[in-house]
């Protein structure tokens, strides 16, 4: 019996680099540094008030819902070319976030408005529930949260319900929203580079947090010919560490990687590229290149993270991170790593700081880990 | 392939977090965390089967973190400013990432927020496709009196485990009317 999987039918986009998938492929085609001084986070209370800042409106108390319902449009707007019809109740719907509405939390202690719709957001399923809802899902609806690899976990939960037969199609939206919460959280434990997080870098010395909702739609592959890409293997794993440092030896990451490999019945050798995480923290940077050295020896493939580019989007970051994947596929180009400018000792030599064309970009690897020790890995391939 | 069997399963509510006593690091946790922490403890014996990076955990948060989340927010304007401490604790997944540190589980993790309805399904799946050999399954309600007023959930605390694995017999094996987590401890803790 042929083995279904799940192929990418369509996609959108709204974060730091702007509205739209078209503003994050004009970022990454020019490398461009869409981190910016933002006054919500100016004073002693933050590490620094230099983040990735989607172009919402900043009033609204319903962010959570704002970014999803943009990312969600613009996929719906998309996938309309790749596909022709699937029944409402073969639709999936998967939500990834790590604090949904979490604007609705810091008004209601403030006393600031709050409307009913953006206290209910507040809780992650319900936010989950009105979006499917609105955008015609009655398959099976599920909230992830499983802290910075959401984003990853919930595509591989998308292709699972798909090759079990439980859905035609899923679709799959992150988002995370910046908030005093999250900054003031990461300037507790000193977490923030104070002046704009620089991955893989000698000098790094910190994230720097950003806002995104991304989207995609993963279909069975035989009801989207004209989708290109597929999800051809994932893996997960603990670190069973640390609950916010990652362990230095990659072990765990390099176990995810390994059952992604597995799974997709590949071998290292036949990865193109590898979209990191990348952070910008010391040890995560460190730790990402210790499991790439497990998994691929002396022979990494080229390297790059959009976290100084976009920020840290949180749920969102293993979304519009696979986004900007398929772009870099559909363009055959590989991404740079913005805001790097001396690769620490020790780091791949393969890292890509400025774009430039692939001699072939066919098979992704996309990595991701978060608190608590998790790691995801994920592998697209092009059809 | 057949489906999991359940080999063990346990319930507890904070009453029972009064005589834990796991390990050091149990007193910093939030309460998600420790009733996770304390349903889990009695099936630990039976992950000594499985290579750890094959058991996986599956856990589902009933109302996210936000429990945590309040009291996290209520340092804000003190004067000590925000908790490290508790900020690690404002994920669901926090759990998970405890359980894991505590019982040495590498294998791949799942954390939802919902009912629960999801956790036995989607833990089937990850033996049935071998993606694991086994699963912790956890499914936590905490909501706090606090919470009450902003979220229309009853206040309560409380956490169901079950410990999956791919052969038996166990207690049973799993079936198409065992639906929920929840629903399927009451019924074991009526047998017994």
């Amino acid at each position: 019996m042929r083995e279904v999987k799940a192929a990418i039918a369509g996609y959108g986009a709204i974060c730091a680099a702007g509205r739209g998938v078209a503003a994050l492929t004009s970022a990454l085609e020019h490398n461009a540094s869409c981190l910016r001084p933002d006054e919500r986070f100016s004073g002693p209370r933050f590490q620094s008030n230099i983040v990735g800042a989607a172009p919402i409106d900043l009033d609204s108390d319903d962010p959570a819902y704002q970014l999803a319902n943009i990312a969600l449009r613009e996929t719906i707007t998309d996938v309309r070319k790749n596909i022709d019809e699937i029944a409402p109740e073969r639709l999936g719907f998967i939500l990834s976030t790590t604090k949904a509405n979490i604007e609705a939390l810091e008004r209601l202690f403030d006393g600031r408005p709050c409307s009913a719709a953006a206290r209910r957001h507040l809780q992650p399923d319900l936010l989950a529930a009105d979006l499917a809802a609105e955008f015609g899902a009655r398959g099976p609806v599920q909230t992830v949260s499983n802290a910075c690899v959401s984003g990853l976990v919930a595509i591989f939960q998308g292709a699972r319900l798909i090759q079990r037969g439980a859905a035609d199609a899923v679709m799959i939206v992150g988002v995370d929203h910046l908030s005093a919460f999250v900054v003031g959280g990461f300037t507790s434990l000193k977490a923030i580079d104070p002046d704009g997080c620089q991955p893989f870098d000698q000098n790094r010395r910190g994230l720097s947090p950003g806002e995104a909702g991304a989207a995609l739609i993963l279909v069975r592959d035989d009801l989207a010919p004209k989708a290109s890409v597929i999800v051809r293997g994932w893996g997960s794993s603990n670190d069973a560490n640390h609950m916010t440092g990652p362990s230095r030896d990659g072990a765990g990451l390099a176990l995810a990687i390994h059952a992604a490999l597995q799974m997709a019945q590949l071998e290292a050798s036949q990865v193109d590229y590898v979209n990191a995480h990348g952070t910008g923290t010391p040890y995560n940077d460190a730790m990402e290149s210790a499991a790439l050295r497990k998994v691929f020896g002396a022979t990494i493939p080229p390297v790059s993270g959009l976290k100084g580019m976009l920020g840290h989007t949180l749920g969102a970051a293993g979304i519009v991170e696979v986004i900007a994947c398929l772009i870099a596929m559909q363009k055959q180009f590989l991404p740079g790593t913005r805001r790097l400018q001396t690769v620490a000792d020790g780091f791949p030599n393969s890292l890509v700081k400025e774009p430039r064309p692939a001699t072939q970009l066919n098979r992704v690897l996309k990595l991701n880990t978060g608190f608590g020790g998790v790691n995801g890995a994920l592998i697209l391939e092009r059809k | 392939m057949s489906n999991p069997f359940v080999i063990a399963a346990h319930s507890v509510t904070r009453a029972d977090l009064a005589t834990a006593r796991l390990g050091q690091r149990f007193g910093r946790m939030d309460l998600t965390c420790q009733l996770s922490l304390a349903a889990v403890e009695p099936l630990a014996p039976f992950f000594d089967s499985f290579p750890r990076e094959r058991i996986a955990i599956v856990l589902a948060a009933r109302a996210s973190s936000l429990p945590t989340d309040v009291m996290y927010w209520e340092g804000h304007n003190e004067p000590g400013g925000l908790s490290p401490t508790l900020f690690t604790y404002t994920l669901p997944s926090a759990a998970i990432g405890e359980l894991a540190i505590r019982h040495r589980l590498r294998g791949p993790n799942l954390c939802f927020v919902s009912n629960g309805h999801e956790v036995l399904s989607e833990a089937t799946g990850l033996i049935i496709t071998a993606e694991a050999d086994a699963c912790v399954c956890v499914f936590a309600q905490v909501i706090s009196a606090s919470l009450t007023e902003t979220i229309a959930l009853p206040e309560t605390a409380r956490a169901d485990a079950v410990f999956l694995q791919r052969t038996g017999p166990g207690l049973l094996e799993l079936g198409e009317n065992h639906r929920d987590i929840e629903s399927l401890c009451a019924n074991l803790r009526a047998q017994n």
